[in-house]
């Protein structure tokens, strides 16, 4: 039997592969719409999710993207050309596949009647437009067949095959092509209500019949002629069909234009004055703004889980990088037979032999472990793209001219990471689009350019990855920010702040959310979230503003989440880890340095600064070596703008390690990041300093 | 084992029998289900974690892996003493992942039919038995049949309102 189950699998990830695609291809042919061979690469994902719904049984998802292709058929030959109305049609048809897609992954039932008004709509433009737009070549071909078309009349074909037609070796798939060679056929509809159950069932038989809707310029006789070979114990009826109008068309425009009661254009008018449903129901009063915002709020969430589900849990590979794995790994069976050879033959068993083959041994190890490494990585690209979608409908809604300016997507970063900064980074696009870009007029007005532009680059510098987002909107007000810290409390006596530690208030929780937010909040996410998000990886996120000028926000990431450069350090006799990153310096302080504040807090003088101490033996409940700080090492990290000095006992030095997961069984504690384990086999903890430093803080 | 005995042992399987890992703890016999247990290893070095009840030794390295690893005497609050020589790691697979139980000893797998089992009977108020499946008799001895499930689950939630208030860690080590 065949397994249905793998075979949806297998066509749920290409039919993904094959609607990014044709997404990120309709948003380029909207910049590009004279760009055939883009077309082609459409029209081509297209047809493959055409071809394999329909091959696997998918009917509906094959019969819906049929009519996409149709169009971009059109558009190929020249018939059609993409614009901006057009291209929306086709990018809401390719998000309804998407949805289809997906409940097919899920095993969820899809509505096919949602589709009905984008098909309506499809058909709209195919049969409106394609005429309207008179070209050269094709409009030829159609005059002849307008010429022919008065000579066309319609048949109803009704084809009820004898039931034994199997037996003959006659297959009527054939005779069903056969008529199409007779003219066009406008509908054939299959009758399955005679099928018996499946236990009933005698594969011999043939138990369907067909009704064909044919418009052709044959004679009964001719189409007699085709079922020749089956008429016997067959019943075969050709009844004429008297159809309304000579064009075919079922839209009532068309037909009321054709009756002659309106003019084309006033029925141009009345589609273009068509609205979304959501304001028709608005202007009647049947919901509430709150509640169309509400509904659209849920459309967006599910937009952007479905930039989520973008990386999918299978990672593809380039096979250039699989090659070069398995020959570092082919490296390593020779190394291995020499050194089985090498213990055998006693003769040339010396230290230097060993040394030799263990020192190459070591080499190609190191290379297994960066080409491994290298298989996780991905390019940025893969999601980058889809946010060329995001901004060309968000500002629209916006009713902002903004353009996506992308640069780097070839920057590789760990599929892990790639995964958890999707979701920031929509989060802040989505700010740079609603609280940064401001009006067409407003630009204007200060002499700008109208059209927007959000610069979003990626480039890699030394160990870390770097994501900008760059607007040239109206910047960050620093006033505003300070004043609204002030009045939620936030600030203190503490009012001597750098400009970057101003602007790093917004990813206060509470802040980011205060009065600059409009309708495009409540997505669930805060600056606050994205900030914690980037530091859950290991990241930074500086902002960086000018008044008037723009806003820009960088992101550092590290290359992977499974490597980092840790400091190893010994609290009691114990060793940990601190991820390199968030180490600043390391030093012995002096006795005078340390101070107390009100007999609890502990505060030490670092060139004329003073930071909080944090004894970690004490929040990791540990016996301590030293008590005394100048006994022992502090190490200066810094958390949110802030520097924290982290007191341990002893620093054994700096290496790679692999950070692994404690285990799901294990309960999750705050400061600790995860292990790794150490040339000895031990366990040692990698230390979580964000965590680490909310901890003290409560204490 | 004789031929006979392991005759034995798949008439027992072929009558639904299931087979069970049983170790000491101090003096008493306890058993698991065999189908849990993923494998038996030497106790290691174990390295602490933090803010965990005391029942949660810490983790392990298991080939690689890192697993954590609970003292099933300090969780069932018996006395429990110095790790000795043949003090083992039972590493077992439930809902919530792999774990490791610490046991003094681990003794025999054997086969028990349904009806080897007995319901565990009710020791009053202070002594739980929710983690019990029942009892047994083996070789003159009692072995208690554990709920695995059980046993890991309530570590869980104990050591999880244990971390939410961190100043009660102490407290909240399971008084039974």
């Amino acid at each position: 039997m065949v397994d249905f189950r793998k075979l949806y699998s297998i066509f749920v990830d290409e039919a993904a592969e094959k609607i990014a695609e044709l997404e990120s291809g309709l948003l380029q042919l909207e910049k590009s719409p004279d760009d055939k061979e883009l077309l082609n690469t459409i029209f081509r994902a297209a047809h493959t999710i055409k071809g394999s719904s329909g091959t696997i049984g998918l009917k509906d998802i094959s019969h819906f993207t049929h009519g996409m292709e149709e169009i971009l058929d059109l558009m190929r030959q020249d018939r059609l050309t993409p614009d901006n109305e057009l291209v929306s049609v086709l990018l809401e048809a390719a998000d309804l596949i998407r949805e289809m897609v997906e409940c097919v992954a899920s095993e969820a039932a899809f509505e096919f009647s949602r589709c009905e008004a984008v098909t309506q709509r499809m058909e709209a433009v195919k049969k409106h437009r394609s005429e309207a737009v008179p070209a050269a070549g094709p409009d030829q071909v159609k005059k002849e067949s307008q010429d022919t078309a008065a000579d066309l009349r319609h048949v109803m074909i009704k084809f009820v095959p004898n039931a034994d037609l199997f037996k003959r070796g006659i297959d009527p798939a054939i005779i069903l092509n056969d008529i199409r060679g007779l003219g066009e056929v406008v509908t054939i509809h299959a009758f399955t209500d005679t099928v018996p159950p499946l236990s009933d069932i005698n594969p011999e038989n043939l138990y369907m019949r067909w009704d064909i809707h044919l418009k052709t310029s044959k004679s009964d006789a001719e189409i007699r002629k085709v079922f020749e070979f089956v008429e016997e114990g067959s019943d075969i009826k050709i009844l004429p069909i008297a159809v309304a109008s000579a064009t075919d068309l079922p839209f009532i425009g068309q037909l009321l234009v054709g009756e002659g009661s309106v003019k084309a254009e006033d029925v141009e008018d009345a589609l273009k004055s068509q609205k979304r449903l959501g304001e028709i129901l608005l202007e009647k009063g049947k919901i509430t703004s709150k509640d169309l915002e509400k509904a659209v709020e849920k459309q967006n969430q599910k937009k952007t889980e479905s930039l989520r589900n973008a990386i999918s849990s299978t990672i593809r590979v380039d096979l250039k990088k699989l090659d070069h794995l398995i020959n570092t790994v082919g490296e390593m069976v020779i190394i291995h037979s020499m050194f089985q050879q090498l213990l055998q033959n006693g003769s040339e068993r010396t230290a230097e032999g060993i040394e030799a083959l263990f020192s190459q041994l070591q080499r190609i190890g190191r290379d297994i472990q960066e080409s491994a490494m290298a298989l996780r990585m991905l390019p940025v690209g893969e999601v980058f793209h889809r946010f060329t979608r995001l901004v060309r409908e968000l500002s629209i809604s916006k009713g902002k001219n903004i353009e996506l300016v992308i640069s780097g997507e070839d920057t590789e970063l760990d599929k892990g990471v790639l995964e958890k900064i999707t979701d920031p980074l929509v989060h802040l696009i989505r700010n740079a689009i609603d609280h940064g870009i401001e009006t067409p007029d407003e630009r204007a007005a200060q002499g700008k350019p109208p059209q927007g532009t959000i610069h979003l680059s990626a480039y890699q510098m030394g160990d870390a990855v770097y994501i900008e987002i760059e607007d040239d909107g109206k910047g960050l007000s620093k006033e505003r920010i300070l004043k609204k810290a002030q009045v939620m409390g936030m600030l203190g006596n503490d009012t001597d702040l750098t400009d970057e530690q101003i602007y790093n208030l917004i990813f206060l929780p509470g802040l980011s959310t205060a009065d600059q937010v409009t309708d495009i909040s409540g997505r669930g996410v805060g600056m606050d979230v994205v900030k914690k998000n980037i530091e859950s990886l290991n990241g930074k996120v500086q902002i960086r503003s000018k008044p008037g000028m723009g806003t820009t926000i960088s992101i550092k990431l590290p290359l992977t989440l499974a490597i980092i450069d840790g400091l190893t350090v010994l609290i009691g006799n114990e060793p940990f880890i601190i991820p390199i990153t968030m180490v600043i310096e390391s030093l012995r302080p002096e006795q005078k340095d340390i101070k107390t504040l009100n007999e609890r807090g502990e505060v030490i003088n670092i060139r004329g600064e003073y930071i909080p101490l944090v004894r970690l033996y004490r929040l990791l409940g540990l016996m301590p070596q030293q008590e005394n700080p100048w006994e022992a090492i502090v190490i200066v990290t810094t958390y949110e703008g802030r520097k924290y000095g982290l007191l341990v006992d002893e620093l054994i030095g700096q290496q790679q390690i692999v950070i692994k997961h404690l285990g799901t069984a294990m309960p999750r504690v705050r400061d600790i990041a995860g292990g790794t384990i150490l040339g000895n086999g031990k366990v040692a903890l990698v230390l979580d300093i964000p965590g680490i430093v909310e901890l003290s803080r409560q204490q | 084992m004789t031929e006979a005995a392991a005759v034995k042992r798949v008439e027992e399987q072929m009558e639904g029998g299931r087979q069970y890992v049983t170790f000491c703890l101090n003096e008493e016999l306890y058993a698991i289900e065999a189908l849990v247990v993923q494998e038996i290893i030497e106790l290691g070095a174990i390295t602490k974690v933090p803010h965990l009840p005391d029942f949660f030794k810490g983790v392990i390295n298991l080939r690689g892996t890192i697993i954590p690893v609970v003292d099933l005497k300090m969780k069932f609050a018996m006395h429990s003493g110095e790790y000795k020589k043949h003090t083992c790691v039972i590493v077992t697979e439930f809902s919530g992942g792999t774990i490791g139980l610490i046991v003094d000893a681990v003794s025999d797998v054997l086969s028990l039919a349904n009806e080897d089992i007995s319901d565990t009977p009710s020791f009053g108020a202070h002594i739980t038995t929710d983690f019990m499946k029942g009892m047994s008799r083996m070789d003159g001895n009692l072995a208690i049949i554990l709920d695995i499930e059980k046993v890991l689950s309530e570590a869980d939630t104990a050591s999880l309102s244990a971390i939410r208030n961190m100043d009660n860690i102490k407290a909240a080590e399971p008084a039974r």
